[in-house]
């Protein structure tokens, strides 16, 4: 495995923020951490995520949490806004704000992705918004 | 040593026509495609890894390792594989673009071939007028149109008059019935789109089944025209035509100003067929490359530059109610008011809906301003627009630039230890002003339509190239500032032709295919009537 446990706790807080559960699951219920297991992987991006990841864990820290993961979710939600737009308070050893975009670029990705990538089971994205292969 | 009588180089839209010419004229005919042949079941239809979004990798070659190339862009330059921003692929196959193009068939318009006389030369730009016109091409665009089987409706009002197209054309969708009403609104005339797909059985093979996927992607019907299920099986039905896949060309031998042969990489070594003829077709990135390796067609200076592709205009909007019928292709209806005569910029092009847009692209590339990339609201953004999304776009007509060129890199080299190709440049400003200008009728054609809210990404200078590159070997009568003659040959080599999009001195405000091919059937029509 190439992320600790608690890497991946952070990580599947990140995505569920990401692309949060409503009547719909959320990324990771849907295979995204597989996915994303697979691209980071792919693309040698692995140091970005694990910088990125502690990254937002000490983050949480400063803003009274144990962990990202333990924080409540608004926080989690105001936390992703500040380093989206890359106003951080922590020591980063990668770039926040692009360490962030490309966890959301590419979480959506496998969410919205076609089945064959491990992803979206039973087309379960494509059902939400109404798109419908038939041929 | 094999002998043949002509060697075509790529197997696309203007190769394949071109092996299947000579093929039928009784020349022995050596077709070499870098490529696979590639069948429905070997496509994953991963939305990730296809020719319109290619995040990963791509569903044809060329393999991601070995065939780099390097990209320049703002001064800097980076090492970029096949499936990245920058590299400007085309697909390796057989059939190359034409195996998961959209196929949209498209006449380019008479004044397409005129720009420098329509418009004059703005400075810092390399336009020029084709040294032939729109009547010396029509012929073959007919050829085309039935040869390799084209579906649609009349002619717009702003094209001559031609013959009917074999098959009738694809249904109107949701989407083209309320571009079609709005339209009318504006006083717009409009007619479908027409594609080289099959809307009938047609040469054994079934009709279109309007799924989701087509551009991008290989047909589940077979019904998509390309060459590798048209013009290459009748090639080789005729005996005459040898197929080599995955099959490299390496380099054009010459002696004397006069080509021998060409040497090839294939199943693991390098070997030499001699010819009379070489028929390169290889894309205009990489044809131009194979031609500054072979040391042939640099008199001008021009081999690599004016490369061109399609800045694309285009404008999105949401509907009121739910507005996707899911009816593939998806493109059905188009307007040509805008190809030329438009106050205060240089040309135009033809606007059109769109492919039916697939969720991930949706999710990646058409938010609105105010939509966040993340959260909820971009959840519900999904979920609540895009059965209501619809848009406007279409292909404009560049204004080349000389440098925006192909060139051979110092440094890194290729799996065969080759310069790969260097891409630099971008495109002319007066390209992005027209692409500018077309936004704007898109927007307007929406708002037209129903579409309350639009929006549209803007365009700056960058490399234009893609899936429709062009104009690396631009065809001219004066060798001192042109690459082949209007017969496709390359001043200074006798049997040396070029005949794919790299010959188009410009590239037209349409998508290009249609004019590969027919330049390919009269370019090799031109070889087999001199031979």
């Amino acid at each position: 495995m190439v992320f600790d446990e608690a890497e991946l706790s952070t990580l599947r807080a990140l995505i569920d923020r990401i692309i949060p559960e409503d009547d719909f699951p959320s990324a990771s219920a849907t295979g995204v951490i597989g996915f994303l297991l697979g691209v980071v992987a792919f693309e040698e991006r692995t140091d970005q995520y694990r910088l990125g990841l502690a990254g937002l864990n000490r983050e949480a820290r400063l803003a009274g949490g144990g962990s990202f993961s333990e924080l409540p979710i608004a926080d989690q939600d105001s936390l992703l806004s500040r380093v989206e737009q890359g106003e951080v308070s922590a020591e980063w050893e990668t770039e926040p704000a692009a360490f962030f975009r490309l966890a959301a670029e590419q979480a959506i990705e496998g969410y919205y992705a076609d089945p064959g990538n491990g992803v979206n089971p039973g087309g379960i994205a494509w059902e939400m918004i109404g798109f419908r292969v038939t041929a | 040593m094999s002998r043949y009588d002509a060697i075509v180089i790529g197997s696309g839209a203007g190769g394949g026509v071109a092996a299947y010419v000579l093929a039928q004229a009784g020349k022995k005919v050596l077709l070499l495609e870098q490529g696979k042949w590639l069948t429905f079941e070997d496509e994953p239809r991963d939305h990730l890894r296809n020719h319109r979004l290619s995040r990963y990798g791509h569903n044809t070659g060329p393999d991601l390792d070995g065939h780099p190339r390097v990209f320049v862009e703002n001064g800097q330059e980076r090492t970029v594989q096949p499936h990245q921003g920058g590299y400007n692929a085309i697909a390796a196959a057989v059939g190359s673009g034409t195996l998961v193009y959209g196929g949209q068939a498209w006449r380019f318009h008479p004044l397409d071939f005129k720009m420098a006389s329509t418009y004059g030369v703005p400075a810092g730009s390399s336009l020029v007028d084709w040294p032939i016109e729109y009547e010396d091409l029509a012929p073959f665009y007919h050829r085309a149109e039935w040869e390799i089987g084209v579906a649609g409706g009349d002619p717009a009002p702003q094209m001559p008059a031609r013959p009917t197209y074999p098959m009738h054309a694809v249904p109107l969708t949701e989407k083209g019935r309320l571009l079609h009403a709005g339209a009318e609104k504006m006083g717009w005339k409009t007619q479908p789109v027409p594609l080289l797909i099959n809307t009938a059985f047609r040469d054994g093979r079934r009709a279109c089944v309007a799924c989701q996927h087509c551009v991008g992607f290989q047909c589940p019907s077979n019904a998509k025209n390309g060459t590798q299920n048209t013009v290459i099986p009748k090639a080789l039905a005729t005996g005459n035509l040898t197929l080599l896949t995955e099959a490299t060309a390496l380099k054009i031998e010459s002696q004397d100003g006069v080509a021998t042969g060409v040497t090839y990489f294939h199943e693991g070594a390098e070997k030499t067929a001699t010819c009379e003829v070489v028929v390169v077709a290889a894309s205009a990135v990489e044809s131009a490359r194979l031609l500054m390796l072979s040391d042939l067609g640099g008199g001008s200076g021009h081999l690599g530059r004016n490369l061109q592709g399609h800045y694309y205009a285009g404008a999105w909007g949401v509907m009121s109610d739910p507005v996707w019928d899911g009816v593939g292709p998806g493109v059905s209806i188009s307007t040509l008011e805008f190809s030329h005569g438009n106050e205060g910029v240089i040309g135009g092009g033809m606007l059109a809906d769109d492919f039916v847009m697939l969720p991930l692209s949706y999710a990646k590339g058409y938010r609105p301003p105010e939509v966040p990339q993340w959260g909820l609201a971009h959840k519900h953004w999904m979920r609540d627009t895009y059965r209501r999304f619809i848009q406007v776009t279409g292909p404009v007509h560049e204004i080349p630039n000389p440098e925006a060129r192909v060139t051979l890199d110092p440094n890194v080299t290729d799996m065969f230890g080759r310069p790969v190709a260097r891409l630099s440049g971008v495109a002319h400003a007066e390209t992005v002003r027209t692409t500018r200008f077309l936004t704007q009728r898109a927007a307007e054609w929406l708002r037209a339509a129903g579409s309350e809210q639009v929006w549209h990404r803007d365009h700056g200078q960058f490399l234009s190239g893609g899936q429709h590159q062009a104009g690396t070997c631009r065809m001219g009568d004066d060798p001192k500032s042109s690459v082949v003659d209007r017969d496709g040959r390359l001043h200074g080599t006798p049997n040396v032709f070029v005949a794919d999009g790299s010959v188009h001195p410009t590239n037209g405000g349409f998508n290009p295919v249609l004019t590969i091919m027919a330049m390919s059937f009269r370019t090799t029509e031109g070889i087999v009537n001199m031979w």
